[in-house]
């Protein structure tokens, strides 16, 4: 028997992952100021605080750099 | 921000055992994997997906997943600011509890150690027996709730100190004790 491949076609304009990714951006600006007003003020200290803050946003920011290359790698293929 | 009386000092801090953090990021950690079964399900149901005029798909699912890992990372995130201001903290004058429920309910309340009656432990299921942990009851006098921290480290060990503490608070030797911690 002959093994045809199934193709689906999903039509899907660069714009929707732009709204997507703008509202993805504006959840995690509002969950850092918000995780980091709890770090802040509900005494988490000293060393557990800077690796935190710096494991939070390296790996935060790196999803959202990433996010935009395949968006633009998207609208360039 | 917790503010103590001039004379006060924290004894110890109890947090609940790494078991439970470790349990909620690992299932954050298997979802973060899901995802990468997606190209070889729709390899096996020999079925292939593109995007209106392109063929571009893994760029699609490469932002999918980051979006995806994202959200669980930020997930992560809530999960361990709330196991680490979830703690109790014994002073030479109380104990305190601060239950953060949640990012936005957080509950403190205050018992001082002249209202404590009875401490007991209580270590529940398979797993918490041998990872030792378990559930610390403090009764008090009077008509106040008990106080309860679930699933500290060795509460057994708790018991012992919380009961140390109030010995020495109710002989009026716990500043010798602050002392020897100072």
């Amino acid at each position: 028997m002959e093994n045809l491949e199934k193709i689906i076609n999903i039509p899907l304009p660069p714009e929707i992952l732009w709204i997507l990714f703008a509202g993805v951006v504006v959840f995690f600006l509002v969950m850092a100021f918000i995780l980091g007003h709890h770090w802040k003020y509900y005494g988490i200290k000293g060393n557990s605080k800077v690796f935190a803050r710096a494991l939070f946003w390296i790996i935060a920011v790196f999803l959202i750099v990433l996010m935009v290359s395949a968006i633009l790698f998207f609208e360039t293929t | 921000m917790i503010d103590f009386r001039e004379n006060e000092h924290i004894l110890f801090e109890v947090r609940k055992h790494w078991f439970i953090i470790a349990t909620e990021l690992s299932i954050i950690t298997l979802l973060a994997f899901l995802p990468l079964l997606i190209p070889s399900i729709l390899e096996g149901l020999n079925l292939s997906i593109t995007f209106g005029e392109t063929e571009s798909f893994w760029s699609v699912f490469i932002f999918f997943y980051a979006f995806w890992l994202l959200i669980l990372w930020i997930i992560g995130f809530v999960f361990w600011t709330n196991y680490f201001l979830d703690v109790w903290v014994v002073t030479n004058e109380k104990i305190l509890d601060v239950e953060q429920v949640g990012l936005f309910s957080r509950e403190m309340s205050m018992l001082h150690l002249e209202k404590i009656q009875d401490v007991t432990v209580e270590v529940r299921g398979i797993v918490a027996t041998l990872m030792r942990f378990g559930d610390l009851h403090v009764q008090t006098a009077g008509q106040q709730r008990e106080f309860i921290i679930h699933n500290i480290p060795h509460p057994d060990k708790f018991a012992k100190k919380i009961n140390n503490i109030l010995m020495k608070h109710k002989d009026n030797t716990i500043n010798e004790l602050v002392k020897t911690l100072n």
